[in-house]
């Protein structure tokens, strides 16, 4: 991947959009911080240019390389270098981890990888992050901590080697020490060139990753771009200095559908009759 | 393992591995019965069907541990288990068998301390009508039940669970649990869940859940997102969720064709 493009994007959740033009692009090697008040688009805009079938691009263009990314499904825009570590990662019973990661590395080679292969790769990954070998042997995040989760999305970033990353608050519910071996991870990864879209409410992960460019994402649309020093601001004096300074009015929380599933084709009916 | 031959099944020793076709059974068309005596541990592998009415009397202090796979065609199947103090019978059944059946399985627990445990995987294809019912009877203190049920549905086909968990007056701290999911992939299939309980006594312990439903969006969404095309996500979840069935056989040979069978279900999966 040379550049990510975003044009114009309008996106709509449920019927409401929440996306008003934005304009954003990301080159090689980068790494962006997406700053923002809660509920103004920032997990809306990953998950849009990740293709999730329930954000609906309304208007504009994602280009990767001048690939059109809006016309590909989820699995090809990963498989395209593309991945999402997100917010709440989903906790799948009954699929086994290995499995897991043995299945998407096949995704992406002709040739299935070899057993043994597997385990370096992921006993590697585990030991970069501290996280015990024998986690994959568990089910996909189910009765994982917060903390697991997010360290198993890096795990997943390590393995698929990916060329953006986009991160959706990867440093929530990691504490210290786990904090410090996922940065010292995306340290490595951007020297080899990975960019890296980054959404956090903390300058602690920002300082530590050192991103190359800071936008704001207000009301839908990107106002503002800049540098650390936007980061630094916002953690002493929240997102208020943006009204004084450029008289941007931030809307209020902006109203967002819940995301939800879809419907069943039968109904359960788990009945308690009446003793006879 | 000894393949015991039906009719020689009342003499065994401790730890016996036996075998069963119920299709033998089926030149006595009647109704059958085997009593295995108590302190004994016995493992049971059955297969094929039987269209009367087969009942196991588990004595005292016995162990019975029950693997069945129902892999060709299913056969309507009556199963009756009497269990007397602080007997015990785990059953683990697997059914990846094409056709219209009904298996009728009924635990009775007569004394305290009788305790059975159900475990079921069933896949429903093409027009397949299977039902299940399962049912437990609490009658004596302290006894325990607790049921399993996992299902998939495909095509055209029907899966139906069903059964009643009943404690009756003198059943005080007895435990039942019921949990009965079926899996859902196709818009013509029906599934249907009812697990029953009743509950005749105030100092019991009981639970139940029933679910039917799609595979869920949010976790085929994260699958994708790491390059799994949506039928490998659909069939990484399917086997995931009927595979944990084969730890109840521990016959290898037939470990392995379940898993194959399993496996084989990527031809069923649906983009």
């Amino acid at each position: 991947m040379k550049k990510l493009e975003i044009k114009n994007l309008h996106v709509s959740v449920g019927g409401t959009p929440i996306l008003n033009g934005v304009d954003l692009s990301i080159k090689s090697g980068e790494t962006v911080a997406l700053l923002g008040p809660n509920g103004h688009g920032k997990s809306t805009l990953l998950n849009a240019i990740m293709g999730h079938p329930l954000y609906k691009v309304t208007e504009g263009e994602i280009l990767l390389d001048d690939k059109n990314l809006l016309t590909m499904s989820v699995d090809a825009r990963a498989r395209l270098g593309i991945f999402l570590g997100m917010q709440y990662p989903a906790e799948i019973p009954g699929v086994i981890n290995a499995d897991f990661y043995k299945s998407a590395l096949n995704a992406r080679s002709e040739k299935p990888i070899s057993v043994m292969k597997l385990y370096r790769q992921v006993d590697l990954a585990s030991k970069k992050l501290n996280i015990p070998l024998d986690m994959a042997n568990r089910e996909l995040n189910n009765g994982f901590s917060g903390g697991e989760k997010k360290r198993n999305e890096i795990l997943q970033m390590l393995l698929l080697s990916p060329q953006l990353s986009m991160l959706d608050e990867i440093d929530s519910g990691l504490d210290v020490d786990a904090l410090q071996s996922v940065a010292q991870v995306i340290r490595e990864e951007q020297e080899k060139g990975m960019a890296f879209l980054v959404i956090s409410h903390y300058e602690r992960l920002y300082s530590l990753i050192k991103p190359t460019k800071v936008v704001v994402l207000i009301n839908g649309k990107i106002l503002i771009t800049g540098g650390m020093e936007i980061v630094e601001k916002t953690d002493k004096l929240g997102y208020e200095w943006l009204r004084t300074e450029y008289g941007i009015d931030i809307e209020k929380e902006r109203k967002q559908n819940n995301v939800s599933s879809l419907g069943f084709c039968v109904t359960k009916e788990a009945l308690t009759h009446d003793s006879q | 393992m000894i393949r015991s031959d039906i009719f020689k099944i009342e003499h065994y020793q401790a730890d016996n591995f036996l075998y069963l076709n119920l299709n033998n059974l089926n030149l006595i068309k009647d109704n059958y019965q085997i009593n295995i005596p108590s302190n004994v541990h016995i493992n049971l592998l059955i297969e094929g069907g039987y269209a009367g009415i087969l009942s196991f009397f588990v004595e005292e202090n016995s162990k019975m541990e029950i693997a069945y796979a129902t892999l060709d065609e299913i056969k309507d199947i009556n199963l009756q288990f009497f269990l007397a103090k602080d007997a015990y019978v785990q059953f683990g059944m697997a059914d990846f068998s094409h056709g219209t059946g009904q298996v009728t399985v009924l635990f009775n627990l007569n004394a305290s301390g009788a305790h059975a445990q159900w475990k079921l995987s069933s896949l429903a294809r093409e027009k397949d009508f299977k039902t299940f019912t399962v049912s437990f009877a609490h009658y004596a203190p302290h006894t325990y039940s607790n049921m399993e049920n996992y299902g998939v549905v495909t095509d055209k086909s029907r899966l139906r669970f069903l059964g009643t968990s009943h404690i009756y007056e003198d059943g005080h701290r007895a435990e039942a649990h019921q949990t009965a999911k079926i899996m859902v992939f196709d818009e013509h299939c029906i599934a249907q869940a009812e697990p029953v309980l009743k509950i005749d006594h105030n100092d019991v312990i009981a639970s139940h859940a029933a679910s039917v439903g799609k595979v869920n969006d949010a976790h085929l969404f994260y699958l994708c997102s790491r390059g799994l095309s949506l039928r490998e996500a659909k069939n990484l979840i399917t086997v995931g969720y009927l595979k944990p069935i084969i730890n109840s056989f521990s016959d290898e040979e037939l470990q392995n064709r379940i898993r194959q069978i399993i496996e084989e279900q990527e031809a069923i999966i649906h983009d």
